[in-house]
């Protein structure tokens, strides 16, 4: 692998990135959001972490994995429980990595 | 009288070093998911032949988990640049709307303060950073403590895994691979307060395995995200109209 082709890719990567993270916060700043654009924003935290997490846990080599031998799905479902009732960001995270750690351990 | 109030943009009579407490003691547990995944993205990118050096920069430039995953992925099968590029483009489009979603919150941030806000902006300092907005007013430092421990984290954390890539190799036996999602799960659990909230993380969650079942793959993320927010939307004008 030619590490500088590699260093030059990372340079891209990161220009669309910032460009991405950026422009926004530079171009609406002076403007005030349409009430309707608001309305479909406050979805937007949600809708994107959820889509983030079912992408970790239910898919596998770009396709759906639902199934009981997939055991990062069956540790998010009392992962999820434990996150609405306790609602603590950090109760939450070290129950799953427990539970999901304790799953293998017996599994083996 | 406080005389930082013009550095910190509000009107308390905190003093500073409050606010990277705060900012510090809200961000922990995402540092520790933070930690976890840099090892594991450092781990992967020595094992598909990054040298030490691409594989740190990587992380200080981009800045974005899983398009660092995928990247590395790509360039190890010797993909064009181009489509390197793209694929980056499309996987990180999901920032684009967070940033607009931001925006509001900041007011009365300089252009150089949003740009260095926009560089550090990611999945979990936006879920973050949305709860301490609609919870108040929180601090220019407050904030910026949050998104510059993160990257610190994430650039440490990668130099680390480059070490323990050379030396333990893979953690995921200690469930280290489920720290990603568990953080996901965290962070999107206490923003469940309605009805609707639960049929838009439901609507978004079964787009994503659509998405994925009709082939998108990294159309995926944005597809999901714009489904679970146009349900919420329309359920919410629905009940509206219902109601009136």
């Amino acid at each position: 692998m030619d590490q500088d082709v590699v260093s030059l890719t990372i340079l891209g990567m990161a220009a669309v990135t910032l460009a991405l993270k950026a422009v926004p916060l530079v171009a609406l700043a002076r403007r005030s959001l349409p009430p309707v654009v608001h309305d479909l924003l406050r979805h937007l935290p949600i809708a994107v972490l959820s889509a983030m997490t079912v992408q970790l846990v239910a898919v596998k080599d770009g396709a759906p994995f639902l199934a009981f031998d997939n055991i990062a799905l069956i540790a998010a479902i009392p992962t999820v429980i434990v996150g609405v009732v306790s609602r603590n960001l950090f109760l939450t995270i070290a129950f799953g990595v427990g539970f999901l750690a304790a799953m293998r351990a017996f599994s083996t | 009288m406080s005389d930082n109030s013009s550095v910190t943009g509000q009107r308390t009579t905190q003093p500073w070093y409050r606010d990277v407490i705060t900012g510090t003691v809200v961000t922990v547990p995402v540092l520790l998911v933070y930690f976890a995944m840099g090892v594991t993205y450092g781990v992967l990118a020595l094992e598909r032949g990054f040298s030490d050096f691409n594989t740190v920069l990587m992380s200080a430039l981009v800045y974005a988990g899983t398009a660092q995953l995928v990247g590395v992925e790509m360039m190890a099968s010797a993909v064009p640049v181009s489509s390197v590029l793209i694929t980056t483009l499309v996987i990180n489009s999901r920032f684009f709307v967070m940033a607009a979603s931001l925006t509001p919150n900041l007011e009365n941030y300089s252009l150089g303060q949003r740009v260095f806000y926009g560089l550090q902006l990611t999945d979990a300092t936006f879920a973050l950073n949305t709860a301490r907005f609609a919870a108040g007013r929180p601090s220019k430092i407050e904030i910026f403590t949050t998104a510059i421990t993160g990257h610190l984290v994430w650039i440490g954390s990668t130099m680390a895994g480059v070490v323990i890539g050379r030396t333990v190799g893979n953690l995921n036996a200690y469930g280290v691979d489920f720290a990603m999602p568990a953080m996901f799960i965290a962070l999107m659990t206490p923003l469940i307060r309605s009805r609707t909230q639960v049929v838009v993380a439901v609507a978004a969650g079964a787009a994503t395995l659509v998405c994925f079942a009709l082939g998108f793959a990294y159309w995926t993320i944005l597809c999901a995200t714009l489904v679970g927010v146009l349900v919420g939307f329309v359920r919410e004008r629905w009940t509206k109209t219902l109601s009136a």
